[in-house]
């Protein structure tokens, strides 16, 4: 096989359109405020679930009912079905996304209309959208680790790509905790502990990278920075009040937080040739204290005068955001316990690390 | 001490409400040359939305749109993109809008209407509030557990799929079904299932906990003296008095004005025979959030109390007074109503407190109560906040814009000033269900 196969860029098209569509639609709730079902970012959520649906379900179909599938040798059995195991994930992940929607709907009518990003039916959406991409994930890797030469190659860039996505989308998906007036306590260090190591270390050590770590930070700072120049050119304003907040553009999520550093560290670190129990340990404990010796003082950076400008979006806030409030006055929230909250901090960056180390071993040996 | 926390932390939750069982603004007033009665139907959850109806008194109004803010401060200041309101094709001079109130709190709606008389605006101050969760239909609440079983099956069926095939071999054939494996991945999955209910269950305590909830005050009677005890909060005066206060029995009224006393409101009890009274204490917050505390109080012989004084007074069943309501053919819950009164004869006819006329309506089974003016359901300290004219009018013919919220019995307190005695009229209107 030379080719990269259809199903993987429909893999890389469908995280792609989810990705694109959850920013999008996180700075239209900052920007515009009232959305329908029917918004170009939902769409491009629904269109990334709808793919990963289909093609999920074309594999799996294909698989269980054509004798002659080329994938039925390389499929697993599900419930009689036969299939790739990233088709099943993708397809559950799709079928999740769909039933998140009427109970979100209901939650809107119980609750009134959530403006956080993690609530319960947000929840069962992100798991959606978290297998849809591993799904993705899982059939570019077992291709990968199938194929050989020129397009095992390919597919290796396409799986870190993929993984850049994931780890974007987990560090949006935290985004309450690491709004930049957060950075100066242990809350947003916890939060960023939990998924980013496992992805950088999972991408990494699954590809067999010597940089695949700080290749995934680089798609996320890359990302990241360019939404931040890229959206306040288009025009929006608020449709939705009260309106604390001027906005005639689009209003962009944070600068990238300085994962790079920490990246850099863990594939220095990655390099010892050490079992995962005694790899996992130090990894954690050098993931928060790179990233926190970065981050605190880019933080109090991005708080100053100097951030206020169209290259850091320092001074970029959401229409809803009271001027009396931390945020719009460059301060930081209150802290306690800092020294405590970070140990915690590198305690689960450590059980993060050898999780993926776990599952970068894993992924390694997936051939289905 | 810990009553005043409570009450103090109830107040600035923002979980009472002005008026009892009435969350509906019903709101006359004036957008530039163009009268218009405003409807707000208040949402049932914030963020919500709110359904706004809005009569033009006359003809000439071509269109009217509405915008949310904050009554005062921050927010009050910069309006979103206005929402156009629909003109009712059968009615042009009747038109609805759709609109979201994303927080709770001191809201305004803030109408700019144009017609041929040009342009103008109006403000109407809306107390934002949660009042309830919605309980999940019994049909999506069936059709959203049975999906989760079935998600929640296969997601065990493909990791045990996975574990049995995932790095084999092409063609190599699966490992054995192992019991151990089915365990533990069903384990994770009900355990995920569990902290997902966990949240849920943690995240509807904290919306009940912003929901409405009555301020119940414990007042305390010595003698002739009434307090309502550790009222903790900065009021705004509304007609010149902190705090209206209305004791309602059967057959007796009483309309009074407590002082503040420290941390207290104290009022001097007129006359009143023994029984059982409901009480409603109206305050406005310095937000322009208006709130009534309610009780029930058995009150003692007050006989020897004495007459009201300055603006108190109060009604005995089968007082007479001037007042006539020029009642409609029939009272229908839900329905927005100019209920029309006129004073006759009207000679003497003077201000009390500023108007023409104080309402009250009291629902005979004390579940809904309402303090109106000629401009409506408003507060007048929000009114001047939002820096709308009250209706000083004292044309002996007017009307109190409002709505009765349930069916039932109500009884209307009409009071009026004239010839310098508080007069109090009492009608009894029996309202009919929705259509």
């Amino acid at each position: 096989m030379s080719r990269v196969p259809w199903f993987v860029w429909a893999s890389l098209a469908s995280v792609t359109c989810i990705l694109a569509g959850t920013y999008w639609d996180i700075s239209w709730h900052m920007s515009i405020g009232r959305d329908s079902f029917w918004t170009p970012a939902h769409v491009a959520i629904q269109i990334g679930g709808v793919t990963a649906g289909v093609s999920g379900a074309v594999l799996i179909f294909s698989t269980t009912f054509r004798q002659a599938a080329p994938l039925r040798p390389t499929s697993v059995g599900v419930w009689g079905f036969r299939g790739p195991l990233g088709a099943f994930l993708g397809a559950w992940g799709a079928a999740t996304m769909v039933v998140s929607a009427p109970f979100d709907n209901w939650w809107h009518n119980a609750y009134g209309l959530d403006v956080q990003i993690l609530s319960p039916p947000h929840a069962v959406l992100t798991t959606g959208i978290l297998a849809v991409a591993f799904g993705g994930v899982l059939l570019a890797i077992s291709t990968t680790n199938r194929a050989e030469g020129i397009a095992r190659t390919r597919l290796a860039w396409l799986v870190l790509v993929i993984g850049g996505e994931i780890l974007t989308l987990s560090m949006i998906a935290i985004l309450e905790k690491t709004f930049r007036s957060n950075l100066h306590r242990a809350d947003a260090y916890r939060a960023v502990a939990v998924g980013a190591p496992l992805i950088m270390i999972a991408f990494a050590r699954a590809g067999d990278q010597r940089w695949g770590a700080t290749i995934l930070a680089t798609f996320y700072t890359a990302f990241m920075a360019t939404m931040v120049w890229l959206f306040p050119l288009f025009p929006a304003e608020p449709k939705l009040g009260p309106v604390y907040q001027p906005i005639t553009h689009f209003i962009p999520l944070e600068f990238p937080l300085l994962l790079l550093v920490p990246a850099i560290a863990l594939d220095l670190v990655r390099r010892l040739d050490r079992p995962r129990w005694q790899l996992a340990p130090v990894c954690g404990v050098v993931f928060v204290a790179t990233l926190v010796a970065a981050e605190w003082p880019f933080a109090s950076f991005m708080q100053s005068p100097a951030a206020g400008n169209a290259f850091f979006g320092g001074d970029y806030f959401a229409y809803f955001m009271q001027p009396d409030w931390f945020i719009p006055r460059h301060q930081f929230f209150p802290s306690h316990d800092v020294a405590l909250g970070l140990a915690e901090a590198a305690a689960i960056a450590w059980l993060s690390s050898w999780l993926g180390l776990y599952v970068g071993d894993a992924l390694r040996r997936v051939k289905r | 001490m810990k009553r005043a926390i409570v009450i103090l932390l109830l107040v600035l939750a923002g979980t009472a409400h002005a008026h009892v069982g009435s969350p509906d603004v019903f709101f006359e007033g004036d957008a530039g040359p163009y009268k218009l009665f405003v409807t707000v139907r208040a949402p049932q959850v914030i963020p919500g939305i709110a359904e706004i109806e809005i009569r033009s008194e006359t003809p000439d109004v071509q269109e009217l749109s509405v915008v949310p803010m904050r009554l005062t401060g921050p927010g009050s200041e910069l309006p979103p993109t206005p929402d156009r309101a629909t003109r009712s094709a059968a009615d042009p001079q009747f038109f609805t809008a759709s609109l979201w109130l994303m927080e709770r709190g001191s809201l305004q709606v803030r109408i700019a209407a144009f017609g041929t008389r040009g342009p103008g605006t109006l403000a109407v101050p809306v107390p934002a509030i949660a009042r309830a969760t919605l309980v999940m239909p019994r049909g999506l609440g069936t059709l959203l557990f049975a999906l989760m079983i079935v998600l929640a099956l296969a997601i065990v069926a493909i990791v045990i799929g996975a574990i049995r095939e995932a790095t084999l071999e092409a063609g190599a054939p699966p490992r054995p079904r192992g019991r151990r494996a089915l365990v533990i991945v069903s384990a994770f999955v009900v355990a995920a299932l569990a902290l997902g209910n966990y949240w849920w269950s943690a995240v509807a305590d904290d919306y009940a906990q912003m929901t409405y909830k009555p301020w119940k005050v414990d007042p305390v009677v010595h003698g002739c003296t009434l307090t309502v005890p550790d009222v903790r909060v900065p009021v705004l005066p509304d007609h010149g008095h902190d705090m209206h206060l209305f004791l309602v029995s059967s057959d007796h009224l009483a309309h009074l004005h407590p002082a503040r006393s420290g941390n207290d409101f104290v009022q001097q009890l007129p006359a009143l025979p023994p029984g059982h009274y409901r009480m409603y204490a109206d305050i406005v917050l310095s937000s322009g959030f208006p709130i009534t505390g309610t009780a029930e109080l058995d009150l003692p012989d007050l006989a020897t109390c004495g007459a009201p004084t300055g603006d108190d007074s109060t009604w005995a069943s089968g007082d007479a007074a001037h007042v006539v309501w020029d009642r409609p053919a029939e009272l229908r819950a839900g329905a927005s109503l100019a209920l029309a009164f006129h004073v006759e004869p009207a000679d003497g006819l003077e201000p009390y407190m500023g108007m023409v006329a104080h309402v009250e309506i009291v629902k005979t089974d004390g579940s809904v109560f309402a303090h109106l003016h000629p401009n409506g359901s408003v507060a007048m300290p929000a009114l001047a906040l939002a820096g709308d004219m009250m209706n000083m009018s004292m044309d002996p013919h007017f009307t109190i814009p409002f709505g009765f919220p349930q069916p039932g019995d109500y009884r209307i307190f009409v009071q009026i000033k004239r010839q310098g005695a508080v007069e109090t009229a009492a009608f009894d209107a029996h309202v009919d269900a929705r259509r």
